[in-house]
Parts: C-alpha cells; structure tokens; sequence
C-alpha cells in the first residue's frame, strides 16, 4: 500500500506563508442558514498546489465550508454569509463577482458520482460548450487530456460516445473529475469523493489526488480519519460550526494543540 | 384444522378474486366498446347484397303485391310476439334519403338476389338501386356486361375535360386578361392568337363533352319503370349480387379509402369525412404546439423559479382544480373571450374595411385550437411538474459546479431529463383534446365547412376558417339523421376513424417518449 504520510513532508509552514502561495484566504467567515448558524467565524489560509483536507464529525460544517469555496451554498434558500473569502485577493462574495465565472475557477466533485445521463464525451465537454468553445478540435484535444489526467483515457477512448452511465462507480468518479478540471480550474474542491466507492476505487482516486496537486489546490472534506492523513498535506479540524485546529497533517495527527482534535483523532469522540 | 386454513385461504383470496373480478369487467367493457365499433363501422363499408323483395302491403287495397329492390338492414329488428319484421333500405333517385321499409315476416313473398341489381351513385350523392338493362350508344343498345368499359371511357374523356379546363384554358384567360390589363388593341397579332387558341380548346372539349352525352345506361326501376341515365353522371356503381368474395374486399377497401379521402355528401350520411379527419388532426396538432410551450415554460417557473410560500401552493392547487372545470365551461370562456373580445378587437384593429362582416370576431379553428389549449394547459403542467420534481438536485449541483447559469442549468439538463414527463403531458393532452367535443361546438366546429383550413392558397394555414370536426360529425349523425340504418352506420365508421386518430396520435407520442426515457435510462439511480 502506498503511504504518502512517511513519503512526503509539506514544504511550506502555514505560520509564514507568502501572500503569493495562499489559494484562499477565509477571514472572518460566518455562515447562517436562516436562523441557524453553520459556521463561526472561519480563519484560514488554504496553500497554493497543495492538498488541503477538511475533517470533523457529522455536521461539523466542513461540507458547508467546502461550499463556499465556489458559492454553491447560495442555492440553499436562507444562507447568509459574512465576512471574505479572498481568491487571487479579491473577496468572491462581493457582489460585482460572477459566479458563473468564479464557478469555473473553483471544481468541485460531489460524494457521489453525479455524470450527465449523456455519452462520455457530452459530460466533459458540458463546462467548455457552456463557455462558448465549439471548435471541435479544441473540444477533442482538451477531452483527451483531461481523460489522461485522471488515468480514464486507455479505458474509455474507444467509447467516448457510449452513455457516461455504463461507467463503473469508480470511473464514473474519476469522469466527473475530469469534468471538473477540463475548464482548468485553479482549485479543485473534493467534496468526500469516496464515500460511495469500494476500496480499490477509493485507493485509485486517492492516487489520483495526490498526482492532482501539482496543477490544482486541493481540498478534501472527509469523513475518513487514515485518507485524511494519506493524502493530505494539511489538515482541518472543524467541531460544531468552528475551526478547532488547522495545521500540517503531521503534527495534527501526531501532535494535536487542542484536546477536542485528540479526542476526535483517537476515537473517543465522534 | 383444516377449517381454519379454509378460512385463511378465504381471507388471502377474497380481495384478490374481488378486485381481478372488477378488472375482469373494466376488460369486458372496453373489449365491449372496440367489439361494437369494429363491426358496426366495418358494416358501413362492406358491401351488402341487393335484394329484390316481393311482398304484401297492408293497408293498400287496389294493388296489394308490391316489389321493391332493397338492402337488408336488419332481419330481426322489431319483434312483437311471434311477428318479426324485416328492415330494408332503399335508394331511389327522387328521394332525397334513402326510403326504409318495416315489413312483417309473414308478409314476404319473395326474396331473390337477382344478378341484374345495381347500385348506382350519382355524382350529385344521389343514390339508386336497379336492375340494369342495357348501355345506350346513341340510341343504340349495347350489351350491358360492356358497362364497364364504356364507363372507363367516359370517366377517362371527364379527366381530359377537367384537365383542358384547369390547366390550358385557365392560363390563355389569365393572358387574356393580361392583355385586356394593358389594353392591347383588339386586332393585335396576340391577341388574334389566343382567341384562336381559346377557341380550339373549346372546341376540343365540346367534343369530347359530345363524345360523353352519347353514352347512356337503361334501367328498371322495381315497379317496372323504365328510366334513363346518362353515363357521366354516374359516380359509381356495383353490380352487387355479382361480386365474389375477393371482389367485395376490394370494394370494402375502396369504400374505406372513400371514406377517409372524400368530402360528405347530402346531410353528411353519404360520402367520406376528410374534412372532419383532417379539421381533427389540424386542431389537435395546433393545440399541441400551443399548449406544450405554455405548459412546460409555466411548470419550469413553478418548479424551479418560484419560492416555495404559500401563495405557490395556491397556484398550484390552482391549476389541479382547473383539470376538473367542465369542458363547456371552457368553451363559453373561449367564445365570450377568444372569439367576441379578443377576436373582436383584432377584426376591429387590422380588418375594419371588413366588418361588419367578422374575421377573427367569430368562430375558428385557430379560437378552437388556443380553448382546447387552455383545457389541457393544467395536464400539462402537472405532468411537467412531476417530471422535473424527478430530474436529481445532484445534476443541478454539477451543472452549477461547471459554472452554468440558472437558465444554462434548465436548459441543458433539466429539460432534456425532464423530457419523458412533458411527454406525458402532451399524451394526456391529445388524448383529451381529440375527444373533446363540447367546447368545439362554440368555438368553431361546424357540421359542414366549405372550406378546409390548410390549402394551398395565400397564406396557407387559415386560422380564421371553421372546420369540421370527428366528434361534432357523430353528434351530429347520431342525433340529426332521421334514417335509421345508413346514417348510424357512418356514425359507427367515424367513431373507429376518430378511436384510429386518438390512438394513432398518442401511439406517436408514446414512441417518441420511450425514446427518450431510453436515452436518459438510469437518470434515478
């Protein structure tokens, strides 16, 4: 089994990182849906090209953060938001911001795999036709390397235009993956992207992820204590709404700050 | 013991046997209704022989024994006692329907089905039974059996005619006229030659229209008169008690083809229905193109635009109700709105050198497509409705995600999945809409319309024309026809066509919504 905890150490510090490195600045973000609140003033700084996750029990809020990350909270009726989020230090929720566009910048992959009852070809090429790309041979070119990028295309290259619903779980999963980065995002935000897959497919997905974070900022929201400290490069730790504890994967799972992050890791809460 | 299981198999049993029992009677019933229509409608087509009937009249005392040549509708259609009487029909020429007669069994003398009997339409709709004596050639009598031949001639002759008239006389006219336009002197070299054009096509048809008159056919009448018809206006006729079986399926099928190619003749119990099949289809076609936009654009608004408060649920509660008005109901809205307020102002606005003859200000088939609409807009948006309540939030969530508008959203992935379900909507549309008659009646269907809505004139689709309509032809032939068995019989025909039409337009819908449930196959997985 491939383990990428003793493999690989972060090289960057979150204490002192260049303005130039932070993908996504969260300064003081409050999230309501209606009269509840979701989150409680989030601070953090997510690092560039690396491979952020999200973890906490069961309606902690990470799923929630996740969602404003590309703003598809705002479909939730009642969600109200405060405070920035900075991407490229412009703040997303200021109200000239097009989310359409912000939407291309920032992927997202759901739980569970969610392809368009189309052909293969139709699914990764629904972002580009929307973008106004109708070039058939930019559509072929960027199907083909988005399929390679995530390991799909020797398996599906000789039937791009069979329903994406013939796809196996995990394919279907590592499709609608490269649905996302076909539009070349910047960040990429995995919503626990392996919940609904067995193993194999999970271990082929997490591979997957690790190879992504030489183009992409990733973030991960996980349920799942060992694929947190697996694959990811810093970790998150959010209880009821708050950010306990946000540090290098490393010491978060060796050496916690905060007592609820050392009840949580060895199990006795959650 | 045993007693115990018997009860429990009574209990498990019973409501099954019940309700399959109910089922069993629905079957029954609807097996019922296609078994009447089959062969009632396939009786109006099939050719019936032609009988010559001797019998005694009652009441007439100088001449007791008559004969008449008739069809047999019925040999048991009143029974009183032990006294059955016959019904037959006859088709005299002079009469303006065709003459039924009651005639109590004892009373037959004689029933022959002599070869010579036939069955005469004249072109005018008029009908004869006869028997056929001799083809006339100028005075000349020709062999009967050479009927057939000698009537293809003048048929072929009546086609030339036609054709000379519309085609090359229509056009040196319309030159003429053209001359006349400029004012082209009268002995111009031109003009000279049309006239002398216009003058030998003239010529050529008065000869062939010569060539025509000189053909005649003799008959006897069944009380032994003599009578004399010229060959040309014979539309059709068959030689009835000659035909064998393969003979009178192909004339089965010709009557079929008549019946659904040709116009009504007389009170609308003879001829065919086109016009009625083909106001149907234009109606509910029309209706279709109306009704799926508003119905589907309305359903999105609800579904996926509109907040989810009370005065929604009102709305929606709203449009459920609507499905239940009464169809008249909606054809009264359609002619105090529509047609006096609506189409009023329009004739008032863009046809005021017309009134007050009316132009949109009365009834039509475009007045009667938009109320059929509006009758079957709730169905559609509840169909629609339910259709995009099953597409995921998922597919919306990676829509969104790949930086899709709202409206990119809708349009690109929730309509094409929520196809199936408008498809639904548009079935349960049709099939309403064609069998709905009630509103039709006020909004624009006639008993008969001169004119069809499509035709080949400026500006082809007539929306202002009233039209004939299936449903408003059986109303009328089962209430308006004072001739017991030809007219019902028609009335039978039309409501297989219009069984045929419903069923064949919803066939159409349901293949194209297979298809598409096809293609989004495991969309709820």
């Amino acid at each position: 089994m491939f383990d990428y905890f003793d493999l690989v150490k972060p090289q960057v510090s979150l204490d002192n990182l260049p303005a130039d490195q932070v993908a996504i600045d969260v300064v003081g973000l409050t999230l309501t849906f209606g009269q509840t609140r979701a989150l409680h003033n989030i601070n953090m700084r997510v690092p560039k090209c690396q491979i952020t996750s999200l973890i906490g029990p069961s309606g902690c809020g990470k799923s929630t953060l996740l969602g404003c990350f590309n703003r598809l909270n705002d479909l939730t009726p009642g969600c109200h938001v405060e405070g920035e989020v900075l991407i490229n230090g412009k703040n997303i929720y200021h109200r000239r911001q097009d989310v359409a566009v912000l939407r291309t910048q920032v992927g997202m992959v759901f739980q569970r795999p969610n392809p368009f009852p189309m052909s293969i070809y139709d699914n990764l090429v629904y972002g580009l036709k929307i973008q106004g790309i109708r070039d058939r041979r930019t559509l072929d070119n960027a199907v083909e390397q988005a399929l390679i990028d995530v390991a799909l295309w020797k398996e599906v290259r000789d039937r791009l235009f069979d329903s994406a619903l013939t796809l196996s779980g995990g394919q279907q999963q590592r499709l609608v993956i490269a649905r996302a980065i076909i539009l070349q995002p910047e960040i990429l935000l995995l919503d626990e992207p392996t919940s609904a897959l067995d193993p194999i497919s999970t271990l082929t997905i997490e591979e997957l992820i690790y190879q992504l974070k030489e183009k992409y900022t990733v973030l991960v929201v996980t349920h799942n204590m060992q694929q947190a400290a697996r694959v990811s490069d810093f970790t998150a730790f959010l209880h009821e709404g708050h950010l306990i504890e946000y540090s290098d994967t490393n010491q978060l799972f060796t050496r916690p700050r905060q007592q609820q992050t050392e009840e949580y890791i060895t199990g006795r809460y959650g | 013991m045993s007693d115990g299981k018997w009860f429990k198999a009574q209990k498990e049993g019973l409501p099954v046997i019940t309700s399959a029992a109910l089922v069993g009677i629905i079957l029954l019933l609807l097996g019922g209704i296609i078994t009447l229509m089959l062969f009632k409608g396939a009786q109006h087509f099939w050719p019936p022989s032609l009988y010559k009937v001797t019998y005694i009249e009652e009441d007439a005392s100088d001449q007791p024994v008559k004969t008449i040549y008739a069809t047999l509708l019925a040999d048991d259609f009143v029974t009183t006692g032990s006294e059955t009487r016959w019904l037959f029909n006859e088709a005299r020429l002079d009469q303006f329907t065709d003459q039924q007669y009651l005639i109590p069994k004892g009373q037959l003398i004689e029933l022959s089905t002599p070869e010579s009997l036939i069955d005469i339409r004249l072109t005018s709709g008029n009908r004869l039974f006869a028997s056929l004596q001799s083809v006339v050639f100028d005075q000349h009598a020709i062999a009967a059996d050479e009927i057939e031949a000698r009537w293809r001639e003048v048929t072929e002759h009546q086609e030339r005619i036609l054709d000379l008239t519309v085609n090359e006389l229509a056009a040196v006219h319309s030159e003429l006229a053209e001359l006349d336009r400029r004012q082209v002197e009268a002995d111009a070299p031109a003009r000279v030659k049309l006239l002398q054009r216009y003058q030998e096509i003239n010529q050529q048809i008065s000869v062939l229209q010569k060539d025509i008159d000189r053909y005649r056919v003799r008959v006897r009448l069944a009380d032994g008169s003599a009578r004399s018809l010229a060959l040309a206006d014979i539309e059709e006729y068959r030689l009835l008690n000659q035909l064998s079986g393969p003979q009178k399926a192909g004339a089965a099928l010709e009557a079929i083809w008549r019946f659904v190619s040709e116009k009504p003749k007389r009170a609308n119990n003879v001829g065919g229905v086109f016009p009625a099949l083909f106001g149907t289809v234009v109606m509910v076609l029309m209706m279709t193109v109306i009704v799926t936009p508003l119905g589907v654009l309305a359903a999105i608004y609800l579904n996926e635009y509109a907040p989810a408060n009370m005065l929604t649920s009102l709305i929606r509660i709203g449009v459920n109700n609507l499905a239940g008005v009464p169809s008249i109901v909606y054809g009264v809205f359609g002619l105090g709105f529509f047609v006096y307020q609506v189409g009023g102002n329009i004739d008032k606005l863009f046809f005021s050198e017309q009134l007050p003859a009316p132009t949109f200000g009365a009834p039509g088939i475009f007045w009667a497509a938009l109320t059929m609409a509006m009758l079957t807009l709730p169905v559609v948006i509840v169909a629609t409705e339910e259709g995009l309540r099953r597409v995921p939030n998922t597919l919306r969530q990676a829509s969104f995600a790949l930086g899709a508008t709202k409206f990119e959203t809708i349009w690109r992935t929730v309509i094409p999945m929520a196809s199936p379900g408008i498809m639904t909507g548009v079935i349960l549309a049709i099939a309403r809409g064609a069998g709905e008659v009630a509103p039709l009646l006020l909004v624009g269907a006639v008993k008969f319309a001169p004119s069809l809505p499509v035709d080949g004139e400026f500006p082809y689709l007539h929306l202002e024309r009233q039209f004939m309509h299936l449903g408003v032809l059986i109303y009328d032939g089962a209430f308006h026809s004072n001739n017991i068995g030809h007219g019902s019989s028609m009335m039978f025909a039309s409501c297989l066509l219009l069984l045929l039409v419903v069923l064949s337009l919803n066939t159409i819908a349901v293949m194209v919504r297979a298809r598409l449930r096809r293609q989004y196959l495991a969309m709820s997985r």
